[in-house]
């Protein structure tokens, strides 16, 4: 989420599908300390780290969260965006078209009232039983199969969410992180797309622990202006009580895995005063001066400019005139953005003389101020 | 490891050791997810298991399907959680009845390794990363003494099970000092449908119970080194 400065000059390219390796992906190495930056691979990165240093990924599993589905006799595309009990699922409807077509340029899908039915890939029957307030484009479908019926379904119908940059068609298993867990994440965690099994094992043998929660990471993009700017939307979490000891008893920097990540360890500490465990909820959104008492420094994937809360959320680990500046040299040398692309560490003194600044940000650390956005949504 | 209260995925779990090592499982108190392709042997199997109290799940689909590893693993940590134990015991013998090996169909080779070889690979590489961030975990691939011994007509299945051995070494040594373990298992002859199907007219008094070669391999599951080839030997029924 290293952004394209926001000034037009040289725009990040995406990376057009998923790469054969995604461990080769490029690495931007900035230190927010130093105030200067590298270029690296990610190969790299068990040797930028210290032993003691602890990686949190983000374990969700990508669904197959598109649904091909007809209202009223018109087709439409249905994205899920949060399970809402057993059966039932928040969704925003995307009108005729495909993935081909931006998000934004989709025409608008037919009206969706309370009580409309609607037919879902042939097979599936559900009703609308609740509009969002906020668009008329966000609705629960209650869903009349339940339980593993309902999942063997929604396995057959659906595809993940593919993106218009795409050369060809997604499939599955091109959106799994190497450590997919619960089916939780309507798009892929992508900041940790590039650690693979070979990675994670020299992150072993360093002597750099990789820690999991589970977050439900959202939709990147509705097409609809209104719900886009409430992005990201409420999404749930839930972090192992052997995470929380690994990050209070690690001696080095706690490193969050993409802004899942940090949504849900600075969420979670925010809402109990410290660190715990357990399943919680976090609208917190992080902009720029907030104080983070949990995370260190951010392993994130590369953005474009435009997705504004990506952007924030980095404004909080690092001076924006060295992103503003870090970004134009990404673009320039030209890394790769999107869910494929290349990666960015930001850490404070990854790249000068680390055992100077191992006093890390400290989850015992009281919170000073902070600025959080809420985040109403449906 | 204790198995009670963990989640285990078991394939070609409609009958024979399969089943028998799902009902084990469930038995010692591990959520089972049973992968066959037959739905309602499958369908028949889970609900004696439930109605013996355990818990368990059915996903008909093939192994050896490229397609079916994403329904199977994403399907079974919806409904039952992260999985710590894959068992890959789904097996095809290839062409029946055995034929020899200069005889046998291109595509039934084909067949055995779709079956015998990458879909254990698939399932394994798609599972393992997360067993290895929990820092605990169990992968068993079921594989035969025709994996080392080169037995007339046994040519596709045997030079699959040595294929899965190989693999079952390399994941171990990849996996060192992540507490994952991996390791494959010789059953032994049981009296089973497959068994049967190869040798039609052995004695089933000679051949091991699958129960009771299911309860060494939960043995072999609470404490079996990674990288390691266990045989099952003599079992008493």
């Amino acid at each position: 989420m290293i952004a394209a400065q926001r000034a037009p000059s040289p725009t990040l390219l995406a990376e057009s599908g998923p790469r054969a390796r995604p461990e080769h992906g490029r690495l931007l190495v900035v230190d927010t300390h130093a105030r200067r930056w590298r270029d690296l691979t990610m190969a790299a990165l068990p040797a930028l780290l210290e032993p003691g240093d602890l990686l949190v990924v983000n374990d969700a599993a990508t669904l197959p969260a598109s649904l091909s589905a007809t209202v009223d006799g018109r087709a439409i595309e249905l994205r899920l965006v949060a399970r809402a009990g057993e059966g039932r699922w928040w969704v925003v409807a995307f009108g005729e078209g495909d993935w081909r077509e931006d998000t934004d340029t989709r025409p608008a899908p037919p009206a969706m009232p309370a009580g409309a039915l609607i037919a879902v890939g042939g097979t599936l029957r559900a009703h609308v039983g609740a509009v969002s307030e906020r668009s008329s484009r966000l609705v629960r479908l209650d869903f009349e199969a339940r339980g593993a019926e309902l999942w063997e379904a929604l396995y057959a119908i659906g595809r993940p969410i593919q993106y218009s940059y795409l050369e060809r068609p997604l499939a599955l298993g091109a959106v799994q992180t190497a450590y997919a867990g619960r089916p939780w994440a309507v798009e892929m965690p992508s900041a940790g797309y590039g650690l693979r099994h070979g990675v994670l094992a020299a992150l072993r043998a360093r002597g750099v622990g990789v820690a999991r929660l589970t977050h439900a990471a959202g939709l990147s993009a509705t097409g609809d202006p209104a719900l886009d700017a409430l992005l990201p939307l409420p999404e749930r979490y839930d972090i192992p009580q052997a995470t929380v000891d690994a990050v209070m008893s690690t001696p080095g920097r706690v490193i969050a895995v993409g802004t899942s990540v940090v949504r849900a360890l600075e969420g979670a500490a925010r809402t109990h005063g410290r660190l715990v465990a357990g399943a919680g909820c976090t609208d917190l959104v992080l902009r720029r001066g907030a104080s983070l008492s949990v995370v260190d420094g951010l392993l994130t994937g590369m953005h474009e400019a435009g997705e504004s809360s990506h952007y924030d959320l980095l404004e909080a680990v690092a001076p924006p005139s060295l992103l503003a500046a870090a970004s134009a040299h990404a673009a320039s040398a030209g890394y790769r953005a999107h869910e494929f692309g290349d990666a960015a560490l930001v850490l404070p003194g990854v790249l000068g003389a680390p055992q100077a600044l191992r006093a890390k940000a400290s989850v015992n650390r009281p919170s000073a101020a902070v600025s959080i956005g809420s985040n109403p949504a449906a | 490891m204790t198995l009670n209260n963990r989640t285990a995925l078991i394939t070609g779990a409609s009958r024979g050791l399969g089943r028998a090592l799902a009902e084990r499982l469930a038995a010692d108190g591990a959520r089972v997810v049973l992968v066959a392709r037959g739905r309602e042997a499958l369908d028949e199997v889970v609900a004696g298991i439930r109605s013996r109290g355990g818990e368990a799940w059915g996903i008909a689909e093939d192994v050896g399907d490229p397609g079916a590893v994403e329904r199977i693993a994403g399907r079974a940590a919806a409904l039952a959680g992260p999985i710590d134990v894959l068992v890959n015991n789904a097996s095809t013998l290839g062409a029946v009845p055995l034929p020899a090996l200069a005889d046998a169909p291109v595509g039934s080779l084909e067949r055995a390794f779709a079956v015998n070889v990458f879909g254990p690979y698939r399932l394994t590489r798609r599972l393992l990363g997360a067993m290895a961030l929990s820092g605990e975990g169990v992968v068993v691939n079921i594989s035969s003494d025709a994996a080392v011994e080169a037995y007339p007509t046994w040519g596709a299945y045997g030079a699959s099970k040595a294929a899965l051995d190989h693999l079952t070494r390399t994941f171990a040594a990849e996996l060192e000092g992540a507490g994952v373990r991996v390791f494959s298992v010789d059953p032994g002859e049981m009296n089973t449908a497959m068994h049967a199907a190869a040798i039609p007219d052995a004695d089933p008094s000679t051949l091991a119970a699958p129960s009771a070669v299911a309860a060494r391999v939960a043995e072999m599951i609470r404490s079996a080194p990674g990288g390691a080839r266990l045989q099952v030997g003599e079992v008493t029924s």
